[in-house]
């Protein structure tokens, strides 16, 4: 069940990182974060996401 | 003799001694030189995975894509965000499979789970196929930067490169590979993090300001469509089909069988991300060369180094460079080595075409085979004038993807069975190679059988899965007995 929810989330993050999500909510300069654009951020931000949510599944021992 | 000169044969040097200490250690059988007796710790691990994807191309063709292509080039960032996650969902199964089943190859372990020696071998054939391509831009990177600081040929540096990387992988195997890597990896994320916040800081008073400039003078290269342009949808089959492949690479695919335990596995998995930021400061680069007026091809991370306004700490900045792009080709192009001469040797011969070795003679043909895919790689790029290896490289990435359904099916479905993997497999290779053939020679003929352009990986990749699943849904399971020694009861 955690596995399956698992999966879903990264889908999830993965539709974050396409069209039409990303090219309408984040193929913008503004806002700009520590100087970068928002554009660059965003997909900081998601990859920075997913570390945090497989850090903490390897911590529950999901998937084993 | 320059610091550049020092640096880089002082760095050769090191790797050359690292390999053949690595090589007096282990077992000596094919478990020790393909899979390093499974006893991989966290840091050969956490450095093996890293570094091997990080090629000489993501450190030279980064900020490239940044100034012939502006923010399209964060599709590199988006694909690595989930292209790596699957290795944490089946790593830890393979792991336990391949010291369960004795497998050391991706071929191996789905071949068997299929019991066909057929899907064993192709898959065998057509990753050596792949690896081609792959491990020539490796050596023209290598021989690029011999050439920037010795004046050689390029051939005679990638050859000189990579007469080296031969010898600490022959010597050496997996262990070679994976403790050269910890200094390659070491070196190449101090030099790019250091270069990418020094640059914009010499020329511009920091990242900050210099995207200032940036959005003043070239907003177009901060959004898609940038100056490409990268339509939408193209950006996203980038992102798309690059995160299909991904994890499929059998180089790094085949490296879950090197960790000391599954757990290890998924531990590299979830450390991966940070070896994913050290693109961040080449796209920083990039935007500086942006500015700067640079070139749009793979000489722009030597052009930035030799701008006036850097001063007098240029010879010293194009030293380190110089040693982290040979670090980024090598420890690429060591792995390519290694893992081509392992499966064409237990994939191609003792899979495919069935012949019985014993250890000691598939160890040996695999040391012999690592030499003939260095000599031929070179040889391809000596000719590279008529062959383009641009065009291969289309058909390399298309390979890895027709290895997908296979894998995923073979782990998690107890349905697919022998002839559905033949099936699946067979459509998927030869749809990708037959594609490839027609785009090549009859162009007109290929834009009617892909109207809309999609990538050649993709589409095989479809007609892979669809025929799988059919197949398989048409035939009965493989046997109770056979499915549980994979886990599928």
């Amino acid at each position: 069940m955690r596995e399956r929810l698992a999966i879903v989330y990264f889908v999830a993050s993965t539709v974050l990182l396409i069209a039409p999500v990303y090219t309408s909510v984040a193929n913008r300069i503004e806002p700009r974060v520590l100087g970068l654009p928002f554009s660059l951020v965003y997909v900081l931000a998601v990859i920075a996401a997913n570390f945090v949510a497989l850090a903490w599944m390897y911590r529950k021992g999901i998937g084993r | 003799m320059t610091l550049a000169h020092g640096v880089v044969f002082g760095y050769l040097a090191l790797v050359l001694a690292l390999g053949v200490v690595a090589g007096r250690r282990g077992g000596g059988g094919v478990a020790d030189f393909v899979a390093g007796d499974r006893a991989f710790g966290p840091v050969l691990m956490y450095f093996v995975m890293g570094a091997t994807i990080f090629s000489a191309y993501a450190l030279l063709g980064t900020p490239q894509r940044v100034v012939s292509k502006g923010s399209d080039a964060f599709y590199i960032l988006a694909y690595g965000a989930v292209g790596f996650v699957p290795v944490y969902f089946f790593g830890a199964r393979v792991r336990k499979l391949g010291a369960k089943l004795g497998a050391v190859t991706q071929a191996e372990l789905v071949g068997g789970r299929f019991a066909s020696r057929y899907v064993w071998g192709l898959m065998g054939a057509a990753t050596v196929l792949a690896f081609v391509p792959y491990l020539v831009i490796q050596l023209k990177g290598a021989g690029m930067v011999m050439s920037a600081v010795t004046g050689w040929e390029p051939a005679t540096g990638a050859a000189v490169v990579y007469g080296v990387v031969t010898v600490y992988v022959v010597l050496g195997g997996v262990r070679g590979v994976g403790w050269t890597n910890v200094v390659q990896g070491i070196a190449m994320l101090i030099v790019v993090w250091g270069l990418g916040l020094w640059i914009p800081h010499a020329l511009y008073g920091g990242v900050s300001e210099m995207f200032d400039q940036v959005v003043a003078r070239r907003p177009d290269t901060l959004v898609l469509p940038g100056p490409g342009p990268t339509s939408d949808g193209q950006y996203t089959a980038e992102v798309l089909v690059s995160i299909l492949g991904f994890s499929m690479w059998p180089q790094v695919f085949m490296k879950c069988f090197t960790a000391r335990s599954a757990k290890l596995v998924q531990l590299s998995a979830v450390l991966y991300p940070t070896f994913l930021f050290f693109l961040v400061p080449l796209l920083f680069i990039g935007y500086a060369a942006v500015l700067e007026g640079g070139p749009a091809d793979d000489t722009v991370l030597l052009w930035m180094l030799e701008r006036p306004q850097l001063g007098g700490v240029g010879p010293a900045a194009f030293a380190f460079v110089a040693f982290a792009i040979l670090a980024a080709s090598m420890s690429t192009g060591d792995a390519l080595l290694h893992a081509g001469g392992s499966i064409l040797v237990r994939d191609v011969v003792v899979g495919g075409l069935g012949r019985d070795l014993s250890e000691r003679t598939q160890t040996r043909a695999m040391r012999v085979s690592i030499v003939v895919l260095g000599v031929f790689a070179l040889f391809v790029l000596q000719h590279s004038g008529r062959v383009s290896v641009v065009d291969l490289l289309l058909l390399a990435y298309a390979i890895p993807i027709q290895f997908m359904p296979l894998v995923l099916a073979g782990l998690y479905w107890r349905r697919a069975n022998r002839p559905s993997a033949i099936a699946g497999l067979s459509v998927g290779v030869g749809a990708a190679v037959g594609l490839f053939v027609l785009q090549q020679v009859a162009p007109e003929t290929y834009a009617v059988f892909n109207p809309w352009g999609l990538q050649i990986g993709a589409i095989a990749g479809a007609l892979n899965l669809l025929t799988l699943v059919t197949v398989a849904l048409a035939t009965p399971p493989m046997d109770e007995e056979h499915l549980s020694t994979y886990a599928l009861d």
